[in-house]
């Protein structure tokens, strides 16, 4: 089920698909697939487990290009991590420390949890670091600013959490490194009250668990 | 003819059992409560008959007194530098006429006494109708330890308010809150947790619920007061678990890594709706707690929160963002198919369903991008803004006979408790007293 395209070909085509979605800035929504429950972002799906044909072969047949853009990126994504695997030093790979990061958190407009371009560079900057870090545990926390109330915001922290996993996942990240959490508007970078430490606390924040 | 009506309230320690029998004089209302507007009540409140044999009791009581009625937004205590008696001629005896003078409608007259048993107390009110000259309106004798004066003072007032508006008084409530732990025992690293305590609904006698220093949160108690369901982090994710209150006897609710979060009990306490992320889909079900059986009620793939219970226990309102912002879906225990409540706004979050009535309360971000307090019925129609479009207005909470709201509202750092009536008219802040109270909810009293 392969591809058999010579690999100068593929990776062109895969360069311009990323550059296609990136320009896009929309939050990265994977074709849906059919079944009982309406869930339209297929990638959660996949998270336990499943990175084989479960997800190649939708049910019912869904439209073959929706299968094949994904499938193709998912050996991207499996050929870049042996790449990075195989360079010696961190150096050209995530060329971060724990403390960076840690230190580097995910931005999000006020009441979204979709990813911004510069949330998703960021967040390909750590997938590195995770694969170098392949003992580490990590969590990843969604936080909101103070305004709105504390029900809502627990529940758009949570989706600001898994909508970062989700990424990580997607870019090849195994889904039981990563936990997520909801603290909503509980706990504040920033305690000012002006749209700057809004700003700053509406975010996902990683944390390790085992350091 | 005057009519005498004499009810001995007895309390003791143990504590329970008045005889409540009042025997209002002329059932005349003078305050209608939905038609009040600004208008308020004076009534007088006079030194205390006997009050040298224990001024420091006479004054905590009728600053309690003073402090419900103003509070309530429905009366003001006429100043005492202006009473041309400064003491009454009896409990029973007033010259009504110095009265008006002064434009009293009501006159509270007390006494108190001190009993032969140690640290008990004997505290008379009386009520006198200054217009009507009807004298007594109600009277009560209270016998008690000194340490329950602000409970009786609030039943007093309770009396006052049944007196002139014909309803149920708001004074003898409690709030379960949550609050921010104590500055040092905020406990290690930058996740600070927090506690759920039982006070007052003036903020006095703060009791500690669930103080194991996790961060505890979404507290709910059933009607009948038995029963306390709330989230905790204790075990490292937001998990459901409920209580008996007074043996502490308590269950867990949920596990698992997603969010959870109690929405309201059934008026039976037998279930609880709540919400619960399972699998990334965060959506609300039914807890039965008797046979420990949870039913699923929607499965929106988006968010599904804060579901209220309708007095008939059938109908819940909720907040979903299924329609692309957050807003209010009716829909019921059999799990029909959600209808929408509000179109107005981007943001409409947090309802509450009154205990009385078709009317729900919620928070709604109004175009001035403040977050105020609104009302609308649950047929759609007669959408209120209740606060004033101009600062940041949370966690409404009913009275429990409904004719009140509590909500905070922000001050800086602080968040401080208010409360108003349904209409949003006579708007009063609470005196600061007490732990800082977020998510409030108001409870009849359970603990004496």
């Amino acid at each position: 089920m392969t591809s058999r395209l010579p690999f100068l070909h593929f990776h062109a085509a895969l360069v311009v698909m990323l550059a296609l979605l990136l320009a896009a800035g929309c939050s990265r929504r994977l074709p849906a697939v059919p079944g009982p429950s309406a869930d339209a972002d297929s990638a959660s799906k996949t998270e336990p487990g499943t990175t084989g044909p479960g997800v190649d072969a939708p049910p019912g047949g869904t439209t073959l290009p929706g299968s094949i853009e994904e499938r193709e990126r998912r050996i991207y994504e499996e050929s870049r991590r042996r790449e990075l695997a195989q360079q010696p030093s961190t150096q050209a790979a995530s060329g971060l420390t724990q403390e960076q990061f840690l230190s580097e958190n995910i931005r999000f407009d006020y009441n979204s949890f979709t990813l911004s371009g510069e949330a998703k560079q960021i967040l390909e900057q750590k997938m590195q670091w995770i694969v170098e870090h392949p003992n580490v545990a990590v969590q990843i926390e969604g936080h909101c600013d103070e305004r709105g109330t504390v029900a809502y915001n627990l529940a758009l922290g949570e989706r600001r959490a898994n909508a970062v996993k989700q990424y990580l996942v997607a870019l090849g990240i195994e889904p039981n490194r990563l936990t997520t959490i909801s603290y909503g508007e509980e706990f504040a970078l920033d305690p000012g009250h002006n749209e700057e430490a809004w700003r700053r606390n509406r975010r996902a924040q990683f944390a390790v668990l085992n350091p | 003819m005057s009519i005498k009506s004499f009810v001995i309230g007895s309390l003791n320690v143990i504590g329970v059992g008045i005889a409540l029998t009042v025997a209002v004089a002329q059932t005349r209302v003078y305050i209608d409560i939905d038609q009040a507007g600004g208008y308020l009540l004076p009534v007088a409140l006079p030194q205390f008959l006997g009050e040298a044999e224990d001024p420091e009791l006479a004054r905590q009581l009728r600053e309690v007194l003073q402090q419900d009625l103003e509070t309530s937004g429905l009366f003001r205590i006429i100043d005492p530098a202006t009473y041309i008696d400064p003491v009454p001629q009896g409990l029973d005896e007033l010259r009504y006429d110095n009265w008006t003078a002064v434009g009293a409608l009501g006159v509270i007259v007390g006494r108190v006494r001190q009993e032969p048993e140690v640290s008990k107390i004997l505290v008379e009110l009386v009520l006198h109708d200054v217009v009507q000259q009807q004298h007594r309106l109600v009277g009560k004798e209270y016998r008690a330890s000194r340490s329950r004066y602000r409970e009786i003072a609030h039943r007093f007032s309770d009396l006052v308010f049944q007196a002139f508006t014909g309803e149920t008084g708001p004074f003898n409530t409690q709030v379960i809150c949550v609050t921010p732990r104590p500055r040092g025992e905020q406990g290690a690293g930058d996740k600070p947790g927090k506690d759920i305590v039982l006070m007052d609904y003036d903020g006095h006698g703060a009791l500690p619920l669930i103080t194991d220093g996790a961060l505890n949160l979404s507290p709910t108690v059933s009607l009948d007061g038995t029963r306390l369901a709330y989230t905790s982090y204790r075990d490292g994710f937001p998990n459901i678990y409920w209580r008996h209150i007074v043996s502490g006897k308590e269950q867990r609710v949920t596990s698992g890594a997603g969010l959870a979060l109690p929405g309201s009990w059934s008026r039976d306490g037998r279930y609880l709706v709540l919400s619960q992320t399972q699998d990334g889909n965060n959506d609300l079900f039914l807890y039965d707690t008797q046979r420990e059986v949870m039913r699923r009620l929607t499965t929106y793939w988006g968010i599904d929160v804060s579901p209220s219970f309708a007095p008939d226990g059938r109908r819940l309102v909720f907040t979903s963002d299924r329609g692309g912002t957050p807003q209010l879906y009716i829909t019921d225990i059999e799990g029909s198919e959600p209808v929408r409540l509000t179109y107005a706004g981007q943001y409409n979050t947090s309802p509450v369903w009154s205990p009385r009535d078709d009317t729900i309360a919620f928070v709604g971000r109004s175009t001035t991008e403040a977050l105020d307090i609104y009302t609308i019925r649950a047929n759609g129609r007669g959408l209120q803004r209740l606060t004033d479009g101009d600062g940041q207005h949370e966690a409404p909470s009913w009275a429990p006979d409904g004719r009140f709201l509590m909500y905070i509202s922000q001050n800086g750092d602080i968040w401080q408790r208010h409360l108003m009536r349904r209409d949003g008219q006579g708007k009063r802040s609470f005196p600061a007293h007490g732990p800082m109270c977020l998510a409030p909810q108001w409870i009849a009293r359970l603990t004496h």
